[in-house]
């Protein structure tokens, strides 16, 4: 359920400006190579949270919850969720869905 | 103890679906999924001391032992399908005495990754069903987001999932045309879509009961790459399908298409007679308590449906709502091609 018009997300680490099509509840959005930004739609359609989320093996912003990973649905490749989350590879539009919908499952979450 | 019952519905289904081939391995995870569900289901009872509990009482004085009732005589009803508890010497089944005849079986071995893969997750739901029984609580009820992860799970296993393509299958929408429109109502989380829109080219309207499922099925959709403007959803209850279509402003709808949906509503007799208000064909494909079809009751039901229906309750469904046409198949899977 794509929320009506496109808003403006200021990346919370770099400060770069996107429109990206947000949809109500988790959404994932790339942003560099090492960082992407976790934002969160409330059910009226308003952006209610923007994190920054690193993406590197050090310091990974999100984090996949290992006791989860049964319930993973089988189109989306764990390893590679890996490694876009610990930046080693860069997130295509499948990848992005992948990462939101896992966010929205409770299976992967922000590092807090 | 061999349990072919899945495995045959799967051949059956093939046959309805126009010869659609099943693959080996899946047959043959179909047959261990019934044994591990088996085990699984009767190792929880034992453990929580289920049997002991009903051991020579009656269902009526058993069912007052536990706060989830309509749980209990369905498991009964499993049990005694299964072999493992006989009701005996008493004027009718509520009167008689409750006998265990069947110990615990002995631990299956999955061979397969699709049975493997599918015995965590019905171990996961299962561990739900003593609360259940005893305090009434699903407490891995979908309403929750993060148990949505349980029920996209089951019906993303191997078995699951091609029983469902067998079904959308049988039903035909192929014949709807390209600039048609289907109206699709499934198991809460959009596990039908990928399968409808891989059937039709028409454009599918899918109505989901809550903004989280309707992401999920978007989301999945995007994975998958066969999110377009193909498709489109709508929040809102099924059994106010008429006026969600309306105020949608769809035009003219084709076929609504109404898979493993009717067990998820609390009034599954409305949900088909609003479905006739939007379209003058309704197809059907729902599974009834079975031999084959239990687990997918035990864990809907642990996730927050109700229980599978028996073919006569759709049949009366089916008829109130001003529905006829040709039925498929009624057990373990009520399979109708309706018009109003």
């Amino acid at each position: 359920m794509s929320a009506p018009g496109a808003r403006e997300i200021t990346c919370p680490i770099c400060g770069q400006r996107h429109r990206p099509p947000l949809s109500r509840g988790w959404n994932f959005v790339p942003c560099s190579q090492d960082h992407g930004i976790v934002v969160f739609v409330d059910s009226g359609g308003n952006v209610r949270e923007v994190h920054g989320a690193s993406l590197s093996k050090a310091s990974s912003g999100l984090v996949l919850e290992e006791g989860k990973l049964h319930l993973v649905p089988k189109w989306i490749n764990v390893d590679r969720i890996r490694a876009v989350i610990e930046g080693k590879a860069s997130p295509t539009e499948a990848d992005r869905a992948g990462i939101s919908l896992l966010l929205n499952l409770g299976i992967l979450k922000r590092r807090t | 103890m061999a349990r072919p019952a899945l495995a045959k519905l799967l051949s059956k289904l093939s046959g309805t679906a126009g010869g659609a081939r099943v693959p080996s391995h899946v047959q043959k995870a179909a047959s261990e999924v019934l044994e591990i569900c088996e085990y699984r289901l009767v190792l929880t009872l034992d453990s929580m001391g289920f049997f002991r509990d009903v051991e020579g009482i009656s269902p009526a004085e058993a069912s007052l032992k536990f706060a989830d009732r309509s749980l209990f005589f369905s498991i009964m009803d499993i049990l005694s399908q299964l072999g493992y508890v006989s009701v005996r010497r008493g004027f009718g089944f509520m009167d008689g005495r409750i006998r265990q005849v069947h110990d615990l079986p002995p631990s299956p071995m999955a061979t397969t990754p699709e049975a493997i893969e599918f015995d965590s997750v019905f171990t996961e739901i299962v561990s739900s069903l003593p609360d259940a029984l005893r305090e009434g609580k699903r407490s891995l009820h979908v309403a929750s987001a993060e148990n949505k992860a349980l029920l996209a799970k089951l019906y993303d296993s191997e078995v699951f999932k091609t029983l469902l393509t067998l079904e959308v299958k049988s039903l035909g929408i192929s014949d709807v045309p390209p600039h048609g429109v289907i109206v699709s109502l499934g198991p809460g989380v959009g596990a039908e879509l990928p399968i409808v829109l891989l059937e039709s080219d028409a454009r599918v309207i899918s109505v989901l009961s809550s903004e989280d499922d309707a992401r999920i099925a978007e989301l999945t959709l995007s994975g998958l790459g066969l999110m377009s403007d193909q498709v489109k959803f709508v929040v809102g209850q099924p059994e106010r399908l008429h006026r969600i279509i309306e105020e949608a402003k769809t035009g003219p709808v084709d076929a609504v298409v109404v898979v493993h949906a009717l067990h998820w509503s609390n009034a599954p007799e409305a949900c088909l007679r609003n479905a006739s208000k939007v379209s003058r064909r309704v197809l059907v494909s729902q599974p009834v308590l079975s031999e084959a079809t239990w687990p997918l009751s035990i864990a809907s039901y642990l996730l927050g449906s109700n229980i599978l229906p028996k073919p006569d309750q759709i049949d009366f469904w089916v008829n109130s709502a001003g529905l006829s046409g040709r039925t498929l198949m009624s057990n373990p899977i009520y399979l109708a091609q309706l018009v109003r």
